[in-house]
């Protein structure tokens, strides 16, 4: 077993978008590979951050040089491009692929989007008929033991981004997003992340506002909001679930004054306020009223953060169970060298 | 077998749960079969209640011992009924340690409590039963009202442990909180009808604390639903109720 690939780690993003396959074209691809001398199987896995093709031959060396040469040509352009792949062989091939399925190998570490990735990649070759038992077995068994490492260890645990930190904050709030209404002050870059986080979660009506009105309507079309003169965000207020705040303010707009008048008629519903803004556009002390949830961004990052350590360490417990899996479902790695 | 064998084995898995529940909790981790060990607990109080019921004759609410155990029983059918709609099944890490104390105090009113006698009557019977469910219901909203407080903790203290993760989102605990509310009034109500119905002897204690509970729970729900309140008050009084109706147990003979 081999897996020849690049990733984020080897190759800039202008290689890696030359090498990436198409989601519709993997089939295809699949079967061009096992085409080739030496291939007798083959997975093509191609993701944002990662291209990798993992393949049974008996003679892998052969095999990885027309590989090679099918996507690099054979000109003086393949030596420098190579030099951006990485080969892994037998055991340590295995090893790599439960790495990438616990996330372990991601950009950011411990996400889960790429388990599901793998899934597909190996469907397709599975669909394409480029697989057979050793790759059959091989991934079934490196899929139960990227699930053990998902329940078994907290490295999916907590949010890694400002964006996404909002986000569970807002699901732990709110649950279930849809039907939450999101009020969004400010137009800039960190209200596009959020806002868009927020959209993609299920949030229903999202509003802009801005001084400029022309940049609240660009950024409510691009986050499928609805765009209001920044004069009247107030009125909005009463119906809103979740307040991003992030304009360019000197001074807090959003104060105790501003929501103790609306508890009664909020009927005092739960309300989240993000406040991504530097300097801070919503008073803190309006964290007191009961049902309000305050989040700066300094909270956030930290949070972030936080939960980024807390997936470092648990790097080690998810490197044991990899180890324990591979010894219980591969008692005989020695094969998996040939 | 004794139904007190019954009832000790319920004790034994109710604690083992909530040991369980609580370390895996704390360590940030999901309690995957919460709903099969709050079912497997269910057999075993319903087979403690069954046996009794063969033994006596009647149905097993005589007394403060066997009527607390019925009501350990109701919060139990209250989490497996409501707790997986509102996919809180992590509630039931709240609600083991209270079927656990109930299921222990029960055992030693039994103990070293009175003999009491039951009577066969059908007013008494449906009286007490459906009081019992109203206090079941009044005692889920206790521990979701818990649980919303330690989810509201860890918000507003800007911390989110794993643990915090695990609990159901402040909303869906708020609606349950409601509806357990409204499910636990109706039934008290209709305790309370039935009592009427069936010209049971007055007993005074008993009646000042009924008509306080249905006050309680009237204007309670009259703020929920027509002028809202905060969830973390509205967790509060759920306690509060859940406790002011224990208080029953103080004055039953």
């Amino acid at each position: 077993m081999v897996c020849l690939g690049l990733n984020h780690r080897t190759a800039p993003v202008e290689i890696r978008e030359r090498f990436s396959v198409p989601s519709h074209r993997l089939r295809n691809a699949g079967k061009s590979i096992r085409e080739l001398p030496g291939v007798e199987q083959c997975v093509v896995l191609s993701t944002c951050n990662r291209m990798e093709i993992y393949y049974w031959s008996d003679s892998p060396e052969n095999a990885r040089e027309h590989i090679l040469s099918h996507f690099l040509g054979d000109g003086r352009g393949k030596v420098d491009m190579a030099s951006h792949f990485y080969c892994h062989q037998g055991a340590s091939a295995l090893e790599h692929l439960c790495r990438v399925l616990s996330g372990l190998d991601s950009m950011v570490l411990g996400e889960t989007e790429i388990f599901g990735q793998v899934k597909t990649a190996y469907q397709m070759a599975l669909d394409a008929g480029v697989t057979a038992a050793c790759a059959n077995k091989t991934f079934q068994k490196a899929f139960t033991i990227g699930k053990r490492v998902r329940t078994d260890s907290q490295i999916h645990a907590g949010a890694t981004s400002v964006g996404s930190v909002a986000v569970e904050l807002a699901e732990q709030i709110f649950g279930d997003l849809g039907g939450t209404r999101v009020l969004i002050l400010g137009a800039g870059e960190m209200s596009r992340v959020t806002g868009r986080a927020l959209r993609a979660r299920g949030a229903e009506g999202i509003y802009v506002a801005n001084r400029s009105f022309d940049r609240a309507v660009e950024l409510a079309g691009m986050i499928g909001g609805q765009a209001i003169r920044y004069d009247a965000w107030g009125e909005y207020l009463r119906d809103i679930d979740v307040v991003v705040a992030a304009t360019a303010a000197p001074h807090c707009i959003i104060t105790r004054e501003t929501l103790l008048p609306l508890r009664a008629s909020r009927k005092y519903r739960s309300l989240f306020l993000i406040d991504i803004s530097v300097p801070r556009n919503i008073s803190p002390d309006v964290a007191d009223i009961d049902e309000v949830y305050l989040y700066d961004i300094d909270t956030l990052t930290q949070l972030a953060d936080e939960a980024k350590l807390s997936r470092e360490l648990e790097i080690s417990r998810c490197e044991t169970i990899i180890r324990d899996g591979i010894s219980k479902y591969f008692p005989d790695t020695a094969l998996y060298d040939q | 077998m004794n139904d007190n064998w019954w009832a000790l084995a319920s004790l034994v898995l109710s604690l083992a749960f909530t040991g369980l529940g609580w370390r895996l909790l704390a360590s940030g981790r999901r309690f995957m079969y919460a709903h099969l060990w709050m079912a497997c607990l269910l057999a075993l109080q319903t087979g403690a209640l069954c046996v009794k019921a063969y033994q006596t004759g009647i149905c097993p609410i005589r007394g403060a011992s066997e009527v607390i155990f019925f009501l350990s029983w109701t919060i139990n059918l209250f989490y497996l009924l409501l707790g997986r709609t509102y996919r809180m099944s992590v509630l039931g890490i709240f609600t083991a340690p209270a079927i656990a104390v109930l299921t222990a105090l029960s055992l030693l009113i039994g103990l070293f409590g009175p003999d009491v006698q039951g009577v066969h009557d059908f007013w008494v019977t449906a009286h007490v039963g459906v009081a019992m469910m109203s206090y079941g219901a009044g005692g889920l909203a206790a521990a979701a009202g818990v649980a919303f407080c330690m989810q509201d903790a860890c918000l507003k203290r800007r911390q989110i442990p794993g643990t915090c993760r695990l609990l159901p989102p402040i909303r869906t605990l708020e609606t349950s909180m409601k509806r357990l509310l409204l499910v636990a009034f109706v039934l008290l109500l209709a305790g309370e009808w039935l009592g009427w119905q069936g010209n049971l002897p007055i007993h005074a204690a008993k009646t000042v604390i009924v008509i306080l509970l249905t006050l309680g729970y009237s204007v309670l729900l009259w703020l929920i639903y027509r002028r809202g309140m905060p969830g973390r008050a509205l967790a509060y009084c759920c306690v509060v109720l859940f406790l002011a109706s224990m208080s029953i147990f103080l004055v039953s003979r």
